[in-house]
């Protein structure tokens, strides 16, 4: 990941901005990565020095040190370095330190220690030149390490990731992350969910008035300290904030040497997908779920029935407890009644726990979850005197008998 | 019963460093014990080093709590090795045993391991050391490896083993402490200056250890947050310097400042490069004894060709000083001298110590020698098959290398704390050891000025 000295960002007022990345500035790291990438193909064999070498004779101006920097450690992020010498330096540092201490202490007082006489008597000891065994003494350290192999996209698409790494590396010094969201995609919403929940990352759900929601992220110990401490996380999450529909981010960051407090905002729309975030490793979460749940709104519409069904854009949260993505929302058309449909991935008996603890705790929402058979819950977990329902499916969700829960639970919420 | 009757046990829970309390009714008297309430969990949150607040404001009120936090144990056993404790050791753990927590400050070779080792002895809680460097944790480990019996657990240098009684490494607490928090009752910082940084200190606070013991021959830091040492681990409670304990605990010692010249033609390329590096920063208003001096030289330097070509001048006449050729001359002449003796050389950088290595042919250990090889450079050296070891920072602090009798500072820094720490490499008593230590200084140079800020201490009067 790239750091703070690889990137060009300034200060204005209190925000912190990143220098433009216009097409020329783009035209411009292309070029440059090309030349390093040439270089490090060519120096397949060479030492990290070498390769370190080859990059320094790339001319860029003094005004690009950053930026060059930061596209030499993406190649450099590409490059697989290894110890190779045929003498284990450990070893011949033992012998010949050994050796110049027991020459050292075998002279008198006015002879002259001949360090080339020791490397000789231990380069005939191993039968190898004396110049061999200088040359071998240090060749673990990292700049004599070889480099054994280049493993890294073409340019153009390396230029997408410096771009990705250039907003990481802001987020490094992130305090705290505040994301506004629309989550036209359950699926890409529940992806974000997991990644911050897999980082450890807390957040506060907030709905916005104009449709979508702002997510307050931080960590634990945000609430006694201001500190970076989480910066690394918040900086892994925003691949999985680039895949939603519609973000933007705003994240209080600590700058510079004089650790000024600014905020860094960085905003997106990819009804049609970032590139930025798809070739940063950042997958569309759950597009063959999302084929699932269109077909089954489909079988739904095709039923007559009092409810109105749409592809849900809801989150639900039980501060403390948890919360659920739903995929559907029904809505009946006499009574203005909503009730949510969440389906359930085969693979997490868990997440049926949670969900059923979330609704024992209060979840203030009529829910149906879907869960697979596979994972042998029985319906009855949830107690008929609750407003939500586990509705227990063979293969793929009956889109009848889901009316049927929908019903069912729209009555139990009426009345609990 | 009514609710009243039976209200909610208060629960505590450790998570990623800090503490969830859940079902505490006086939020007064959890606000005083450092609660604060936590919308995001729906419970009351606390930093973890608050746990002994926490814990003893519960008994007090006699209010029921389920402690799902602590996860420390108490010692089957204690040493099964005991030395006889010198007097002042006695004394420090008598001061620190008054509460449990407490900075020590002790001179290089006083035995601040066998007052760690008195104190685990004493609590007999699972314990955590954290020193700052693989050397040190190596060597606290073979340490507590014979008073204790093992295993004895080690995190960092790609070792993750955490047992009752565990050795880290600043850095590695700084990463753990969110998981491993709540595992230690007893946590001894070893070197414990090092505490108050941005970083390291949230290793303290995300600690429920209510014993916390701090070990140091110098707390002062030139960022002045040594006062929050008494947060993060006590107040100190027992401190003796170099002058105090030298001859009868410490070995007798002289130091010796030499100044070297440069020839005609290094003076010449100094003055050169020290007028290219000078008049950059002065055109620039740049004041280099301010705290962000040499930040802004750095940013200045970036932004043209003559910025970069005053940093490569900086290098040079920096350069210079330090490795002046008189300079590697004396250092010939004194390992010659010194042959049967045992000495390390301490430089400021590791291309420095590299070259001194190679020119000399003598081991040197930087951060980038593995451990392997640093026990086998260690243990040589004490035997005497090596008669002198060169390194840059890493044996400034704590390693025990008891024969080491000369010490050369070839180049450092104006940290009177580093030279502190380097004269107290060579203090551990030994019979009729007179400890030496050579500042090689290049005259008419920077270096000058940098040695006299560095030897502003009672042990260099």
């Amino acid at each position: 990941m790239l750091s703070a000295d690889h990137i060009d960002a300034r200060a204005r007022g209190d925000k912190l901005e990143l220098t433009e990345f216009d097409a020329k500035k783009r035209r411009r790291a292309e070029a440059l990565l090309q030349a390093y990438l040439e270089q490090v193909r060519f120096a397949v064999g060479g030492s990290r020095e070498e390769v370190l070498r080859a990059f320094r004779a790339v001319p860029t101006t003094p005004g690009e040190k950053r930026f060059a920097a930061g596209l030499q450690k993406l190649v450099l992020d590409g490059c697989d370095f290894e110890e190779s010498t045929p003498l284990p330096p450990a070893t011949l540092r033992q012998s010949v330190f050994l050796a110049a201490t027991a020459e050292r202490r075998r002279l008198a007082l006015d002879e002259r220690f001949d360090r080339n006489a020791v490397l000789r008597k231990v380069a005939a000891e191993l039968d190898v030149d004396a110049t061999k065994v200088e040359a071998g003494l240090y060749a673990d350290l990292p700049g004599a390490h070889r480099l054994i192999r280049v493993t890294l996209p073409e340019a153009p698409s390396l230029v997408s990731r410096y771009e990705l790494g250039r907003a990481q590396a802001v987020l490094l010094k992130a305090r705290d992350l505040v994301i506004d969201i629309t989550t036209r995609n359950p699926a890409d919403a529940r992806a974000l969910f997991r990644k911050l929940k897999f980082l450890q990352l807390l957040f506060v759900l907030n709905a916005l008035p104009e449709g979508g929601y702002r997510i307050t992220v931080d960590g634990p110990m945000s609430l006694f300290e201001s500190s970076t401490r989480y910066g690394l996380r918040l900086a892994l999450a925003l691949p999985s904030i680039m895949a939603c529909s519609e973000w933007s981010v705003v994240a209080q960051v600590v700058w510079g040497a004089r650790r000024n407090r600014l905020a860094f905002s960085l905003a997106g729309n990819s009804r049609k997908r970032n590139p930025i975030a798809l070739d940063s490793g950042a997958t569309p979460a759950g597009e063959s779920e999302e084929g699932a749940i269109a077909q089954l709104i489909l079988r739904l519409q095709n039923l007559s029935s009092a409810w109105d069904v749409r592809a849900s854009e809801a989150l639900l949260d039980l501060p403390g407890i948890g919360l659920c993505v739903p995929d559907l929302e029904f809505v009946n058309r006499k009574t203005g009644r909503t009730v949510y449909f969440e389906q359930l991935g085969y693979w997490s008996r868990a997440a049926v726990w949670k969900r059923v603890e979330m609704v024992s705790a209060g979840l203030p929402h009529a829910v149906v979850f879907g869960v697979p058979k596979q994972l042998r819950v029985s319906e009855a977990v949830l107690d008929e005197t609750l407003p939500s329902a586990l509705y227990v499916f063979p293969r793929v969700p009956s889109a009848r008998a889901l009316l049927d829960h929908v019903e069912a639970v729209a009555v139990r919420h009426q009345s609990a | 019963m009514s609710i009243d009757d039976n209200p909610p046990r208060v629960s505590l829970r450790f998570v990623a460093g800090t503490l969830e309390v859940r079902g505490w009714q006086d939020a007064a008297l959890a606000e005083s014990a450092g609660c604060v309430a936590d919308p995001r969990s729906a419970c009351d949150r606390a930093l973890a080093f608050r746990y002994p607040d926490i814990v003893r404001a519960l008994v007090r009120k006699q209010t029921p709590y389920d402690d799902g936090a602590r996860a420390y144990l108490e010692l089957p056993t204690g040493a099964r090795v005991h030395r006889e404790p010198r007097p002042y050791q006695t004394e420090a753990l008598a001061a620190w045993r008054r509460t449990g927590r407490g900075v020590v400050v002790l001179p290089t070779g006083a035995g601040k391991t066998e007052l760690a080792i008195l104190a685990i002895d004493d609590k007999r809680r699972s314990t955590l050391v954290v020193a700052p460097t693989l050397d040190l944790v190596r060597q606290w480990h073979a340490r507590l490896t014979t008073v204790f019996g093992g295993p004895i657990g080690v995190l960092g240098g790609g070792e993750h083993s955490v047992h009752p009684i565990t050795v880290t490494t600043y850095d590695s607490a700084h990463i753990h402490m969110e998981h491993l928090g709540a595992r230690f009752g007893l946590i001894v910082f070893d070197e414990c200056h090092h505490l108050p940084g941005e970083s390291y200190a949230h290793a303290a606070r995300m600690a429920i250890a209510p014993f916390r013991l701090g070990l140091t021959a110098t707390p002062e830091r030139s960022d002045g947050r040594e006062s929050d040492l008494a947060t993060l681990i006590g107040p100190t409670v027992y401190r003796k310097d170099i002058s105090e304990l030298a001859g009868e605990y410490l070995s007798e010692y002289q130091t010796v400042r030499v100044i070297v010249d440069l020839d005609e033609e290094e003076r010449l390329a100094y003055d050169e490069a020290r007028a290219e590096y000078v008049g950059f920063i002065a055109r620039n208003n740049i004041a280099m004894s301010q705290a962000d001096g040499w930040s802004r030289f750095i940013m200045m330097a970036s932004r043209s060709a003559v910025g970069q070509q005053a940093l490569a001048a900086y290098r040079r006449q920096r350069e210079l000083a330090f490795t002046a050729p008189a300079k590697l001359d004396y250092l010939e002449a004194l390992l010659s001298q010194h042959r049967d003796d045992r000495m390390l050389v301490f430089t400021q950088d590791n291309a420095t110590c590299h070259r001194v290595a190679l020119r000399f042919l003598i081991p040197a250990i930087t951060h980038h020698t593995r451990v392997s090889e640093r026990t086998h450079v260690l243990e040589k050296f004490s035997e005497g098959q090596y008669g002198a070891i060169c390194t840059s920072k890493v044996l400034n602090e704590g390693v025990d290398l008891p024969s080491a009798n000369v010490a050369v500072v070839l180049s450092g820094s104006g940290s009177v704390r580093e030279h502190v720490q380097r004269l107290g490499r060579i203090l551990r008593k030994d019979e009729g050891k007179q400890a030496l230590l050579y500042e090689l200084i290049t005259g008419g140079t920077s270096e000058a000025g940098t040695s006299a800020r560095r030897r502003e201490h009672e042990a260099y009067r």
